[in-house]
């Protein structure tokens, strides 16, 4: 596929992909890594980073680095499970609202302004304090059942532009089911646009569990940056000068985040010549979307 | 016109929809604030003293229709309760005085960022392809990738803990007296800068990315060609042909975004103890204090409102072959 | 020119000659914890009230020094007697008593006040009105409270509820949402000279009895909105007195200026593991209710590590199975040590030979210990979400429970779930803290009356002993000391032997200061009251009354 090969070629993609298999790499290999357990009391409380202790120990006396590659299997499995999830909701919507137009259209779009029109941060904090202490699961859940809003968007308005299309036009009249026209004339034509949509879901994810972990809505008995952060909160690290329990899990998500944005906007760079004959409004509102979820 | 209608239709509907659910939700969670609050002090209250307190507080165990009329028409009438967790406080006080807070920090953070990120843009789509280019692409990916509370914890930790340039917390010295002295202004000024700049950081990148490919976009149309081919200058037509047009758009999600701004901002908030919107919410939600949270989803869920209906304003105004999207 | 500087300059130094004759001596004083100030003073809203309000706006008629010789100290009150009977008690008033505007304070203001609370339940925090059959005044500064049952700890309670004046309160419409914002008081404190969301200051009554004891004017009370935010006023230098936990306090605050900042942590409430006796799964009951299932737990419980990690070495260790400990060392029965002290110690190989003896063997092959007929014992420990020195300490205790294979997790419900599972009995094993008091008394009968069963969280456990209650309610009613003593210690005998909680520790109750700006502070070398400037602690009058301004 050209897009895949012209990817490949962009520098940008390539560096975060490299630190995407990175970061996946440990987080599969993790028990490997170290020979502590994550959740076990291995040191004295906050010890600087030293050879025992790659990144010190936190209040607890857990090891810091363990604890960081252990994390790492639950912000990627949130992260990717509940970009999926929204990725893919709104993706069929969207793709439902744009070709099917009528009834259909005008419901679903009035779903998804209702959605949109309450603001995400404070109703997700709602949700997830009514629902105790949430689980990874249970927030990757949530995540995706309230944030598919603006790919609906997005999605919608591209099949509209598509749909006018040579090619969705004969198949129409050829009597091609609309689910077969859906799926195998439309949506190809939108990867590019749903490859976005699901990094840039995915970093909506890991962004947002990490938010809600650190405020204290997630289950303690996690290993997650999330949980670290709250963690290391709590124990006042940096009034006691307890750095490393808390850059740690910063620089985590620091890196990941970086290396999913990497990607997208190699996408976008690759894909832009597509795009621009789609309405301007798609892209703007992606990038804006994107800025929206860390807030 | 009748877009226009059709869209006040809508955001009526969304409007009592959304009140709805702010009904629902809070009674949905487990546990009631009266609880809380007895839970913490060390007070021997017989069961008669709970419940006449719980009379008092407005837990009346009326029906739940009938309290949902209530609420309804409260809501309407713009009485928004008291507070629990600071009786008597009316919570339009509360959340007035936290208001004050939120506009100030954040609204000076947007209008900033929103400049700053805008002029980047343009500049780095003009030099398309150049370092500038990508050193501001690279910053601005950072910038949305990155979670609020990173950045946040980070500025903290480097300026507040380890220079000490800038207090850890707050809005103001807590030592002074809110007026319009200098000592206090200054004093308001240095506590926010930290929290300031970190939104900015946040949301810079955004509006940059937004006019740079806004502006990419535009640079292939025909009146840009011509207005060079006139023979005017490189600024010119950057300026007053590239990015005006290029602003159109940008300005649209400036309005959309003022919607999620005033809704949070909650973790520089929680993480610099600023007494904003962000923070008096998640306070609230902490002790449960339900005529705090109702009060304050709706006056979010109001802004977005609003702020999206001016968007609609702006399509219909300025360009209606968008009407479609 | 020099006309002007010499002009300048003299008026400068009248200026500062005249300064420290107006100058105030200005406490500054963190006692709560919240994000905005709200102008309330109601001394019977115990939530939503300032917690400068009880003992400094409204002073106690005595208060009970327990630090200095556990000994009553006459305050608004002169003097009191308890009848030989035990079922009434007087109160008489100091001559010349007046409140803050100038009227005078007498037994009406007392009569009122209870009668008050008979009218407006949702007054009576402390339950005294169900105490009492009535209230009568004797004599224009005498008044005598006749009790349903004779009462031997009647004073402690009827002390701590406020007296309010009732020329003023009897106009006061709906008293439970009255916001007092101008208050007038008997107390030193009583005057709101200044009032912002962000910090206020309470200043010297015009009309206080006891003036000449009273050396710092005004206290000014800066709006902290958690413990980093006080912990940084405190390392600025800026607050005098705070209560407020602070983390590694020797590196964090005294080292920044080891002359002046000091702290001086006492314990105070009791904080325990229960199992609960009405567990809702049948086979963990089986097991909470053996006895040695209980000790072995005890045994397993690493105190002095959860104490060090969790509580950054605060909180005071409590190995007693009696529950009392070291906060209530004068009411101790050394037999409790000598008959049942290893079982409130950690002792991990002792804790795996008991169970090992009692039944408790992995029966059906899963690694995990079952009862001795073979059912499975899962134990999920429910903590607040939240709480976190209570979740740390329950992650150690957890390490070692799965070592001594238990099956045990860690839940953290919302705080209210937590207190509505305690009170229903709901959970099957937690912590709790219970409250300390005056006499043991007090957190016996909270803790195993089966009338307080499903109604607050003390009595989670769900045990009694129809012997303990009955030596409980005997208590109340023997005047002589030395009876008093044997009863008590039979009581502990019996709780002891029985374990119904694992005590872990006593929380610490914070106190740090400043001798920068004042002098008088209790310390563990100058024991002469409790200092803790929270509301629960009326020592702090006794306190405020002790400093004096250090010369500038």
């Amino acid at each position: 596929m050209p897009l895949l090969s012209q990817l490949l070629q962009n520098k940008k993609a390539m560096v975060g992909v490299v630190i995407l298999a990175f970061i996946i790499l440990v987080a599969v290999f993790a028990p490997f890594l170290s020979e502590y357990s994550p959740t076990q009391r291995v040191g004295r409380p906050h010890q600087p980073p030293s050879l025992d202790h790659w990144l010190g120990t936190t209040r607890l006396g857990h090891d810091v680095f363990t604890r960081l590659i252990h994390g790492a299997r639950v912000s990627l499995a949130v992260g990717f499970g509940a970009g999926l999830m929204i990725a893919l909701i709104g993706t069929v919507l969207g793709i439902l609202a744009g070709y099917k137009g009528g009834v259909i259209d005008e419901v679903i779009n009035f779903f998804t302004n209702l959605v949109l029109v309450i603001p995400n941060l404070p109703l997700l904090l709602v949700i997830a304090a009514f629902v105790g202490q949430a689980s990874p699961l249970i927030i990757a859940v949530i995540l995706g059942l309230t944030s598919w809003a603006w790919g609906v968007r997005v999605t919608r308005s591209e099949t509209l532009s598509i749909r006018q299309r040579d090619y969705v036009k004969s198949a129409e009249m050829l009597g091609e089911p609309s689910w077969r026209i859906m799926a195998f004339e439309i949506f190809p034509n939108l990867i590019s646009i749903v490859g976005i949509n699901f990094i840039g879901s995915v970093i909506f994810a890991v962004i947002t569990e990490a938010t809600l972990e650190f405020l204290g809505l997630g289950d303690p008995n996690t290993v997650s940056w999330g949980i670290m952060l709250y963690n290391a909160q709590n124990a006042s690290a940096l009034s006691v000068g307890a750095w490393w329990d808390l850059l740690s899990p910063c620089f985590a998500l620091t890196l990941l985040g970086l290396s999913l944005a990497l990607i997208n906007f190699a996408i976008d760079e690759v894909a832009n010549p597509r795009l621009r004959t789609g309405s301007m409004l798609g892209r703007w509102k992606r990038m804006v979307r994107v800025g929206e979820g860390k807030l | 016109m009748a877009f226009l209608l059709r869209r006040l239709v809508f955001y009526l509907a969304a409007f009592i929809a959304a009140a709805t659910i702010n009904f629902f939700l809070p009674r949905l969670m487990p546990g009631d604030p009266i609880q809380i609050m007895f839970s913490g002090a060390g007070s021997n209250l017989s069961m008669e003293n709970l419940n006449a307190l719980k009379l008092t507080f407005g837990f009346i165990d009326a029906p739940i229709g009938q309290q949902y009329l209530a609420y309804m028409q409260s809501v309407f009438t713009g009485d928004l309760g008291r507070s629990i967790k600071y009786y008597p406080l009316p919570v339009t006080e509360l959340l007035g005085r936290a208001l004050i807070w939120t506009l100030g920090l954040v609204g000076s953070a947007t209008i900033v960022s929103f400049v700053l990120g805008t002029l980047l843009g343009v500049m780095a789509a003009w030099r398309r392809g150049t370092l500038f280019d990508t050193v501001v692409s690279l910053l601005a990916i950072f910038s949305s990738s990155v979670p609020g509370v990173v950045i946040s914890l980070t500025m903290l930790f480097v300026f507040g803990y380890t220079l000490g340039w800038f207090p850890n917390g707050y809005a103001a010295d807590p030592m002074l007296d809110p007026e319009f002295g200098w000592t206090y202004i200054l004093s308001v000024l240095h506590h926010g800068a930290l929290p300031m700049f970190t939104m900015v950081v946040l949301l810079t990148g955004g509006f940059a990315v937004t006019m740079r490919n806004n502006m990419i976009n535009l640079l292939g149309e025909d009146y840009i060609v011509m207005g060079r081919a006139k023979g005017l200058g490189e600024n010119q037509v950057m300026l007053w042909y590239a990015a005006r047009n290029a602003l159109l758009p940008t300005v649209s999600s400036l309005a959309i975004s003022v919607g999620t701004i005033l809704g949070g901002s909650l973790v520089i908030e929680v993480v610099f103890n600023y007494p904003g919107l962000g923070n008096t919410l998640y306070q609230a939600i902490l002790a449960r204090d339900y005529p705090v949270i109702q009060g304050q989803l709706l006056i979010m869920t109001s802004a977005m409102l609003v702020s999206n209906f001016v968007v609609d304003l702006s399509y219909v105004l300025l360009d209606p072959r968008l009407k479609k999207a | 020119m020099l006309k002007n500087k010499v002009i300048l300059a003299a008026s400068a130094m009248v200026l500062a000659m005249a300064a420290p004759a107006s100058a105030q001596a200005v406490l500054t004083v963190s006692s709560e914890q919240t994000t905005t100030w709200v102008r309330n003073f109601n001394p019977f809203n115990q939530t939503s009230a300032r917690a400068t309000t009880k003992d400094f706006i409204y002073e106690p008629l005595a208060i009970f020094n327990r630090l200095a010789g556990a000994k009553w100290e006459y305050r608004l009150a002169e003097s009191f007697e308890l009848a030989d009977d035990l079922k009434s008690i007087s109160f008489t008033l100091r001559d010349g008593l007046k409140w803050s505007d100038g009227e005078p304070i007498t037994a009406d203001d007392v009569v009122f006040t209870y009668d008050y609370l008979k009218k407006f339940p949702a007054l009576d925090f402390n339950s005294v009105s169900a105490l009492m059959e009535s209230v009568e005044k004797i004599d224009e500064r005498t008044v005598r409270f006749n009790l349903l049952q004779p009462n031997s700890l009647i004073t402690t309670t009827i002390v701590a509820m406020p007296i309010v004046p009732e020329h003023i309160w009897k106009d006061v419409a709906d008293p439970v949402t009255f916001a007092n914002e101008t208050p007038v008081g008997s107390g030193p404190l009583t005057e709101i000279t200044r009032f912002t969301p962000q910090i206020y200051e309470q200043c010297r009554n015009p009309n206080y009895w006891d003036a000449a004891s009273l050396k710092v004017d005004c206290m000014r009370l800066p709006q902290l909105a958690d413990n980093p935010q006080v912990l940084a006023a405190l390392a600025e230098g800026t607050l005098d007195w705070a209560t407020s936990f602070i983390p590694d306090i020797d590196n964090t605050f005294v080292a920044k200026d080891p002359e002046h900042n000091k702290y001086w942590f006492l314990p105070s409430s009791i904080v325990a593991f229960t199992l609960n006796f009405e567990a809702p799964d049948e086979n963990n009951k089986k097991a909470f209710t053996d006895v040695n299932f209980r000790r072995a737990v005890s045994m397993l419980i690493d105190r002095q590590t959860i104490i060090d990690i969790a509580g950054y070495g605060y909180p005071v260790i409590n190995e007693d199975p009696a529950m009392l400990g070291e906060f209530y060392k004068a009411f101790s029965n050394p037999e409790v040590a000598t008959q049942f002290g290893q079982y409130g110690k950690f002792d991990f190989d002792a804790a795996m030979a008991l169970l090992d003896s009692s039944g408790y063997v992995d029966a059906n092959g899963d690694g995990y210990r079952d009862n001795p007929d073979g059912t499975p014992i899962t134990i999920d420990i429910e903590i607040p979400n939240g709480w976190t020195d209570w979740i740390d300490a329950t992650q150690i205790a957890i390490e070692t429970l799965k070592q001594a294979g238990l099956n045990v997790a860690m839940s953290t419900p919302e705080e209210s779930v937590w207190a509505s599972d305690l009170i229903d009995a709901k959970y099957s094993m937690s912590l709790n803290a219970i409250a300390s008091a005056a006499n043991p008394y007090f957190p016996y009968i909270r803790s195993f009356n089966p009338d307080d069963f499903g109604k607050s969280r003390f009595s989670a456990q769900r045990w009694t002993d129809p012997e303990v209650v009955e030596m409980l309610n005997k208590y109340t009613q023997v005047k002589d000391p030395a009876e008093q003593k044997t009863i008590m210690d039979a009581i502990q005998l019996k709780v002891a032997e029985a374990l119904p909680v694992i005590p872990v520790y006593n929380s610490p109750s914070f106190y740090q200061y400043s001798t920068k700006r004042f002098t008088g502070w209790a310390s563990a070398d100058n024991q002469i009251t409790s200092p803790v400037v929270s509301n629960a602690n009326p020592g702090r009058l006794i306190q405020l009354l002790a400093l004096e301004p250090v010369a500038q």
